[in-house]
């Protein structure tokens, strides 16, 4: 019997299997012409509001946003950006949505939570999986901000496990629910009107299953109902303007129309609303990190030590240029991403755990380095720079680990080795694909993406077994991913925009910036496929075990 | 009612200005391009005007071809209708012949009010809106920082330097809008989306001659850099010596 023939079109999972499939980064995706005027419109008009509107200092400050804040999302129609329009929206994709979210977060990570946990979160399992009279019903209401949503997975015992919560809805007689359970660290939570809460709910086909074997329900439940307790806000190092709050439902009955999607879908429907909010947390970070670039430039052209600009030092230079690559990077590999998810690609969830990860990890790295160059003063509370780092910090945290998520790549990427199956994959790209000026680059990433298929398969072909119990290895392996993601899109946006440009001095600045920024990439790559060969894996386990004994 | 507003295409605030390789204006590549800033607050007024009144607002402006960007952007704010009188040297025509070119359009369009800046950033001329007044044959009042329409007859508050002038006069007539006059709205995501199916008519202009000639532009010299003299009350009594010895202001 031969093996079954999965095709796929995620560059992400074929680079496990040393491909690189050109139609999946080249050309590089670009909204149509009419979307990308209407995505400037609006960007626009949201960075000169958010400029005027909202004070990121005081948000942090007195540990709140202020209502007229919340309530200008609503009046500019943004919480119905990606509303379909007969529902009250304007029905923009996956691109506008993360433009938005860049520009907001450009100006207050605090309040970009507030549009995330409402539209990129609660709103979306109605939107994916809702019928049409629960959307006719719900997604206005969301669009024109009179309902405030939050997106209610996570509880004190389940957190990276989401799987294992206990939050459990029983089915009343008239066909309501009878919903009880506890949800922690819960976004919007103080003025949101309703929560997308995740319970267990019985399996018709086996009714007497142990509650953690029961499959797992989208509910969504009104803040005003009886028996919903939001607790007092949560301290916290950053993000101090938004709202966290444990929130506790008890004995809450939901009408049977609020049961969103099928019942025991809800797991199904909580993954794929996350894998789009990684996407969009990617893109908040990039607002953030040209935040703190921009900071990082005037103070290293204004501070002078030594006689000098401290910009004409070697290593603040360093700093400096790593931002701009970075900044750079995270937004070529946000942008393909969005571009697959705007054509209608099915499979993106590794090419977003990616971009998740990559911005994350950079705007940490950034943010640190933005108050480095701004020296002592970047760590007073006058100035921005703290701010931004303490902000920074839970994005490697929420929606999903980057540990969590470095397993799930090198899951799904390893998928195929152990299955046996035949993937198919279009014809891999080669360096005549890319710009002249990046053959060097495009040849050294496709050179390691051929490593890294071979590594891999070498690896599982030694030991099966110990590669699907090693996370260090796999986590290696996705970072290897990860570094290869993020250098092909920045070599394929590059190649799309080198063509365009028609002043030879922009074309040698831009030449430049991206040569340094997939150098950057391949770097990170070619390290993460070296510590393969020389892990510390047993050494890590010896110490850690030693230790508590 | 029927309204126009006036508006112009300025580089945007941040732009560094160059200046161009003859020397006689600014060098126009890498240039971001807005709404001029008194022009938000002209358009803001004439919205408002149609909003009491009712009628219509035309948003007008003497520009390029890329200049129907700023003409969106007034669409989406809530005029009705856009006319551009397209030309590619806007900024290279002196106030007097903008000012015909604009007074004959506004003939043309039937306005019974007419809402400008009272000057525009990129030349601070201030001077468009009186001249167009002027060929027209209209009232004006200039930098308004209070209006009220009555049926034909208008109410005006202007700021001048001897205070606060209040003003009545007959429609039809110009009125250019200073800071105060209102909080210019954002247009809205709707806004932008319905901005999309209003109409701009694109006109090619008849213009005069300039009747002045730039001959040279020249940058202001670079200000030196600042000094911190020292921090707290300790650096008074130095603070006190460089402002006599230095800057020789006290
Ligand atoms: C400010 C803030 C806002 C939040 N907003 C929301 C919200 O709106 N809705 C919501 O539902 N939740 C929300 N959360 C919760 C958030 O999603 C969780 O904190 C996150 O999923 C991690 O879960 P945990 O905190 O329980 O950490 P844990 O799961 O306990 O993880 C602790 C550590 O162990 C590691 N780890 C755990 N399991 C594994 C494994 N299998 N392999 C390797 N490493 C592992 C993790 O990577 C992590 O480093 C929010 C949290 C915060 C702090």
């Amino acid at each position: 019997m031969s093996a079954p023939s999965v095709s796929s079109n995620s560059l992400v999972r074929s680079l496990f299997l040393g491909k690189t499939p050109a139609a999946s980064f080249l050309p590089f995706p670009v909204p149509d012409a009419e979307t990308r005027e209407t995505t400037e419109e609006i960007v626009a008009m949201v960075s000169s509001w958010a400029a005027d509107a909202i004070d990121p200092a005081a948000i942090d400050t007195n540990k709140t946003i202020p209502k007229e804040v919340i309530d200008g999302l609503s009046e500019l129609g943004l919480l119905g950006l990606i509303v379909p329009e007969e529902h009250g929206g304007i029905g923009m994709g996956q691109y506008t949505y993360s433009r938005v979210m860049e520009v907001v977060a450009n100006r207050c990570a605090s309040t970009v939570t507030v549009i995330g946990g409402h539209m990129g979160l609660c709103m979306k399992p109605v939107l994916l999986f809702g019928t049409d009279e629960q959307k006719a019903r719900w997604l206005p209401t969301f669009a024109n901000g009179e309902t405030i949503g939050s997106f209610a997975l996570t509880e004190a015992g389940a957190g990276s496990d989401a799987g294992g919560l206990r939050s459990y809805a029983e089915l009343q007689e008239d066909g309501s629910w009878k919903l009880s359970g506890t949800k922690a660290m819960i976004t919007n939570a103080s003025f949101a009107n309703v929560f997308a809460v995740f319970a267990r709910t019985p399996d018709p086909a086996f009714p007497t299953a142990p509650l953690l074997e029961r499959p797992i329900s989208c509910f969504y439940v009104r803040a005003a109902a009886d028996g919903v307790t939001v607790s007092a806000e949560e301290n916290k190092m950053g993000l101090c303007g938004s709202s966290t709050c444990e929130v506790s439902f008890d004995e809450v009955i939901v009408p049977a129309g609020d049961l969103i999607g099928a019942q025991g879908a809800g797991f199904k429907i909580a993954l794929n609303t996350l894998n789009t909010g990684r996407h969009g947390l990617a893109a908040c970070c990039i607002g953030q990190a040209k935040l703190a670039t921009g900071l990082a430039f005037t103070q290293a052209t204004e501070r002078v030590q030594f006689g000098k600009q401290i910009a004409e030092f070697g290593l603040v230079q360093e700093m400096l240029a790593g931002m701009r690559a970075d900044v750079y990077a995270m937004e070529a590999g946000t942008h393909l991403a969005a571009g697959l998810i705007d054509r209608g690609e099915s499979d993106y969830l590794l090419e977003s755990a990616c971009c998740k990860i990559f911005a994350t990890e950079r705007l940490w790295t950034l943010a640190n380095d933005a108050l480095q160059v701004a020296g002592g003063m970047g760590f007073m509370r006058e100035y921005p720079f703290e701010r931004i780092v303490r902000d920074a910090r839970i994005n490697l945290i929420f929606e999903g680990t980057n540990q969590i998520l470095r397993t799930l790549i090198a899951g799904q990427g390893l998928r195929p080795l152990f299955r046996e199956e035949q993937s198919e994959h279009g014809p891999s790209a080669v360096p005549e694909d890319f710009a002249v000026e990046l053959r060097a680059e495009a040849e050294r990433a496709l050179a390691i993406a051929a490593q890294l298929g071979a590594k891999t398969s070498e690896l599982a072909k030694k030991n099966a077994r110990a590669l699907l119990a090693d996370q260090s290895t796999q986590a290696r392996l996705s970072e290897t991913a990860v570094s290869l993601y993020t250098a092909f899109a920045v070599l394929a946006k590059a190649t799309a925009e080198i063509a365009l440009e028609q002043d030879d001095q922009n074309k040698a600045d831009l030449v430049d910036l991206v040569r340094l920024s997939a150098r950057r990439r391949l770097v990170g790559a070619s390290r993460a496929l070296a510590r393969l060969d020389d892990p510390d894996t047993e050494l890590e386990h010896r110490v850690v075990a030693s230790a508590i004994g | 009612m029927n309204i126009v507003a006036c508006i112009k295409r300025v580089p945007a605030t941040e732009t560094q200005p160059k200046i161009a390789s003859d020397g006689k204006g600014m060098d126009h590549s890498r240039v971001e391009y807005m709404l001029s800033f008194y022009d938000e607050i002209a358009l803001e007024e004439a919205i408002r005007t149609k909003e009491a009144a009712g009628g219509e607002v035309t948003a007008l402006t003497l520009g390029p071809a890329e200049a129907t960007k700023e003409i969106r952007d007034c669409l989406a704010r809530g005029a009705d209708k856009g006319t551009l009188l397209t030309d590619p040297e806007w900024h290279a025509r002196d106030t007097r012949t903008t000012a015909r070119a604009l007074a004959a359009q506004v003939t043309a369009l039937g306005a019974e009010i007419v809402f400008c800046g009272r000057q525009a950033t990129d030349r601070d001329n201030a001077a468009v809106g009186p001249m167009m007044a002027t060929y027209l044959g209209w009232a004006c009042v200039t930098d308004v920082i209070e209006l009220s329409i009555d049926g034909t007859k208008g109410h005006a508050k202007r700021e001048s330097e001897r205070g606060i002038e209040s003003y009545t006069f007959d429609l039809p007539a110009v009125i250019t809008c200073q800071k105060g006059l209102n909080e210019p709205r954002y247009a809205g995501l709707k806004g932008i989306m319905a901005a999309k199916k209003k109409p701009i008519e694109e006109i090619a202009p008849e213009l005069v001659q300039n009747m002045t000639e730039v001959l040279g532009v020249e940058l202001p010299p670079a200000r030196p850099a600042g000094r911190i003299i020292g921090q707290g009350t300790d650096a008074i009594p130095a603070l006190l010596e460089a402002l006599r010895t230095e800057a020789k202001v006290l």
